[in-house]
């Protein structure tokens, strides 16, 4: 009986993952695509979001509070670390002269 | 025959408001996402404001982080009793990790994380007005608080209705 709620619980878990990480993927390559239905929908921000309540869900079941300290930390810095990756990416386009 | 009737409606009445404990914090959650809505976007709280803001597809969706983060907040803490083996408010209910949730959203411009930690802060606010307390030292410590109502209370639902009455008020102001 443990057994089978275990690999339930595992099945669960692991389908929300999946779940998760194609929605975040849909999220980022088809962005403007959902800007057409949600004009305000960003794919940073749903990422920062997806990793804030993702962590606080695994600090509260772990009862670890670093986790969610982690977790507000890490989207935080999300919407800055995108901002870097673009510049950088310029950057990079234009040291390569083409480069795309 | 008329007074068994309103006996009988008055229990009806109080009986729903005792057993619905969360009827308290689903009005702070409506009530919050109404004021922040007063005071970020006045003009919404009215009629023709609604209207308006279901016409402008923008204005809509600007909106709509702003009374789901408020609503859920208001809500979030008490997901502890769906935990099994996580004591009611022990981890949820501390309030240190929504306090930098808000304080951060609230420096790095972010909307969303802002309304939901000060829902989860007005939740457990309100929780330490009970007499069983929070945990404001450590998330597994010692619980303090006004402890002033014990849930399910008749007072709770004084509560209740002053809170509603407090959201009529501000429709009423905007």
């Amino acid at each position: 009986m443990s057994e089978n709620s275990s690999k339930i619980k595992q099945t669960i878990f692991t389908s929300a993952i999946i779940t998760l990480l194609i929605s975040v993927a849909l999220a980022i390559f088809c962005e403007s695509l959902v800007q057409e239905f949600y004009p305000e929908f960003s794919s940073v921000l749903y990422l920062s979001s997806i990793i804030f309540f993702g962590g606080l869900g695994c600090a509260i079941l772990n009862r670890k509070p670093v986790i969610g300290f982690l977790a507000v930390f890490i989207t935080i810095l999300i919407p800055f670390m995108h901002k870097w990756l673009v510049g950088y990416w310029d950057w990079l386009r234009q040291y390569f002269h083409g480069f795309s | 025959m008329a007074g068994r009737l309103l006996g009988l409606a008055a229990s009806v009445f109080s009986r729903f408001f005792l057993e619905m404990t969360k009827t308290n914090h689903t009005i702070s959650g409506l009530l919050l996402a109404e004021t922040m809505i007063a005071l970020t976007c006045p003009d919404v709280l009215s009629i023709q404001g609604i209207t308006h803001v279901l016409q402008n597809k923008h204005i809509c969706h600007a909106l709509a982080p702003l009374a789901a983060g408020c609503f859920t907040g208001a809500l979030f803490p008490d997901v502890d009793l769906a935990i099994p083996g996580l004591g009611h408010r022990t981890l949820t209910h501390w309030p240190v990790p929504y306090l930098i949730g808000t304080v951060s959203g609230y420096v790095f411009h972010l909307s969303w994380m802002l309304y939901f930690c000060a829902g989860c802060l007005l939740h457990i606010f309100l929780d330490s007005f009970s007499l069983m307390g929070v945990p404001l030292r450590s998330p597994f410590g010692k619980h303090t608080g006004f402890r002033v109502m014990r849930v399910g209370a008749f007072s709770e639902t004084v509560a209740a209705i002053l809170m509603g009455a407090i959201m009529y008020k501000i429709w009423i102001l905007f």
